[in-house]
């Protein structure tokens, strides 16, 4: 299992968390790469907590079980804190993304990470809100992931973005997108 | 697809593997009602359909019963037919089902494994399949999307064979295979053309210079022959899937057989299972061999027919083995176990065996867990210390 990178992604049905394991297994495969993306559903309903996972590998990936100690937590909604555990099996070098309008230093009191993992936040509903014109967070979420770590290529990333939205939506959805996709990478200071 | 693009590999899930494989057979029948985790095989096809990628006619039956009772009818009619389910789906067809086998129809049916109702739950198990593993139809099971798309041309070959005419399911685990969006590589459409060859049925319903009944009153005058020719078809099914199989590793380089061993040559103590978990536990595998542990698996792929002397010689020199079922039979032991077993009764150097339970309604199966399984197996020195049957990932105190 080595050079295995393995996120983890808790969201609420709705808000995209599917569609960004299914375009960062898409731009990886692009990339070259070794890759499995998955959801855990519970009833399937909007709004509902959920869990996604990610693997990309030089190698083929044979383990199929959940994503128990990800490099990456992505937290797409906020109001999911307390309620599931986040750090939960996180590497201890490992980082977590946040979705929240609060100020890091307040999101930094919140979470207990240990020392050497590292606490990213960012307004995604807003980014979305303002580009997409609804809390489609994920694609903003996946900029940050982009500009934390280059797992994923960002040019295989936005070729996916366009592609997989022009053909479902159009190529405006596909451009407003792009632009949620790099505001959210712009957002990230490392 | 895109001018970057480094490999030739696909991003597919299970499902959209199977579709495309149904795709590229382009049956003239496909009759389907949607069942969650099967639903988007057929969301995928019927976008087939509706692009005119496809020459097929979908029929949206009102059930799984009237599903499968419309492939019958395609197939004795004389054409490729083809449908997907799962679960209560599965349950449903059961009738049909036999009739299907019974008449020799070599139908190729997609069965996305989920659990049984109740409790309700629409993750994935294999009883669905284990209801059925005495239907005659042939059963392969597939470890990850590849092999799903592999399987489905592999065994509409085998199916539709004269030596063997009986109609195949191809199984993949609900949302751990299904939903699961992984690398595939797929062959063109000329090579699975090529491959499949020309549909010319026996003896189609609608040549009708050529007239022939399907589904007769059949007593006790050969009922019992026309059973055991059922056996016998089985019987050339493992030798004419070996040639297919060659075949196709000839056509894709992906070599396949009735079971794979994985580092079993020389192991100690092995699993044996079937299904997404195989995968899982192959790193396991790796990982205790890092450490000097003679760890194998045996993978089973092809459980109907029962490939049992391949499976007795693959695991004659394991001390000590554990059964995987993904499935439960309340009061008996479980299928898989069941199998194996019996190849070892009366034998003096059988390997001892563990039976297992996991996985039930899609409970997660890890590498700790499996890791788990090879330590309860090391740790054994007698079969007195070996349970009669233990349960992975089960609350409470009867887990062990």
């Amino acid at each position: 299992m080595n050079n295995m990178f393995e996120i983890r992604i808790h969201s609420r049905g709705g808000q995209g968390a599917k569609t960004i394991g299914q375009i960062l297994a898409e731009a990886a495969i692009e990339d070259g790469k070794f890759t499995e993306a998955f959801a855990e559903y519970g009833p399937e309903r909007s709004g509902a907590p959920m869990q996604v996972f990610v693997r990309v590998s030089d190698k083929p990936i044979l383990v199929h079980s959940n994503v128990k100690n990800p490099d990456i937590v992505i937290l797409a909604d906020s109001s999911l804190l307390g309620l599931v555990d986040v750090l939960g099996g996180l590497k201890s070098n490992g980082a977590i993304i946040i979705n929240t309008a609060k100020n890091p230093d307040e999101i930094k009191s919140l979470i207990k990470a240990k020392k050497a993992q590292k606490i990213y936040s960012l307004d995604a509903t807003k980014i979305a809100v303002e580009t997409l014109g609804k809390d489609f967070s994920g694609i903003a979420l996946m900029g940050a992931l982009n500009k934390i770590t280059g797992i994923v290529s960002k040019a295989a990333l936005e070729e996916e973005l366009e592609e997989i939205f022009s053909r479902k939506k159009g190529k405006e959805v596909a451009e407003r997108n792009i632009l949620a996709f790099r505001k959210g990478y712009e957002s990230i200071v490392l | 697809m895109s001018s970057t693009k480094k490999t030739s590999y696909r991003a597919l899930s299970g499902a959209e593997a199977a579709a495309e494989a149904m795709r590229q057979i382009n049956p003239e029948v496909v009759a389907v009602y949607p069942i969650t985790p099967q639903t988007p095989i057929i969301e995928t096809f019927a976008r087939f359909v509706a692009n005119g990628k496809v020459d097929t006619s979908l029929i949206n039956a009102e059930s799984e019963h009237s599903a499968m009772s419309a492939v019958v009818g395609a197939s004795a009619a004389g054409v490729r037919a083809m449908t997907a389910t799962s679960s209560q789906g599965l349950a449903y067809m059961a009738e049909v089902c036999y009739i299907a086998s019974g008449l020799r129809l070599p139908i190729v049916m997609a069965v996305v494994n989920r659990a049984l109702s109740a409790p309700l739950n629409i993750h994935g198990d294999q009883s669905d399949a284990m209801m059925l593993r005495d239907s005659g139809w042939i059963q392969l099971f597939s470890e990850n999307a590849q092999e799903v798309y592999d399987n489905t041309l592999i065994a509409l070959r085998l199916a539709e064979n004269k030596k063997v005419l009986a109609p195949a399911m191809v199984m993949q685990d609900g949302f751990t295979t299904s939903h699961a969006v992984q690398n595939v590589l797929t062959l063109s459409d000329e090579k699975v053309k090529k491959f499949i060859g020309e549909y010319k049925p026996l003896y189609p319903l609608l040549d009708i210079r050529h007239p022939v009944t399907y589904g007769a009153l059949d007593l006790f005058d050969y009922y019992f022959e026309h059973k055991r020719q059922q056996v016998e078809a089985m019987e050339n099914a493992l030798k004419v899937l070996k040639l297919i199989d060659r075949e196709f590793f000839s056509v894709s380089g992906r070599e396949y057989s009735f079971v794979e061993e994985y580092r079993l040559k020389d192991a100690d103590i092995a699993i044996a299972l079937m299904g997404a978990t195989a995968g899982t536990a192959k790193t396991v595998v790796d990982k205790l061999r890092n450490k000097r542990i003679k760890a194998g698996l045996l993978k089973i792929r092809l459980f109907r027919p029962f490939p049992a002397e391949i499976i007795k010689r693959a695991l004659s020199r394991v001390k000590k083995l554990a059964i995987l079922d993904k499935a439960i039979a309340p009061g008996a032991r479980a299928a898989i176990a069941n199998e194996i077993r019996a190849i070892f009764a009366g034998e003096k150097n059988a390997p001892k065996i563990q039976d297992y339970i996991y996985g039930l309604g899609g409970r997660d199966i890890g590498p700790d867990d499996i890791g788990k399984v090879y330590k309860d197996l090391a740790k054994a020195k007698r079969i007195g210390e070996l349970k009669k049957v233990r349960y992975i990932g089960l609350r409470a105190r009867s887990s062990h």
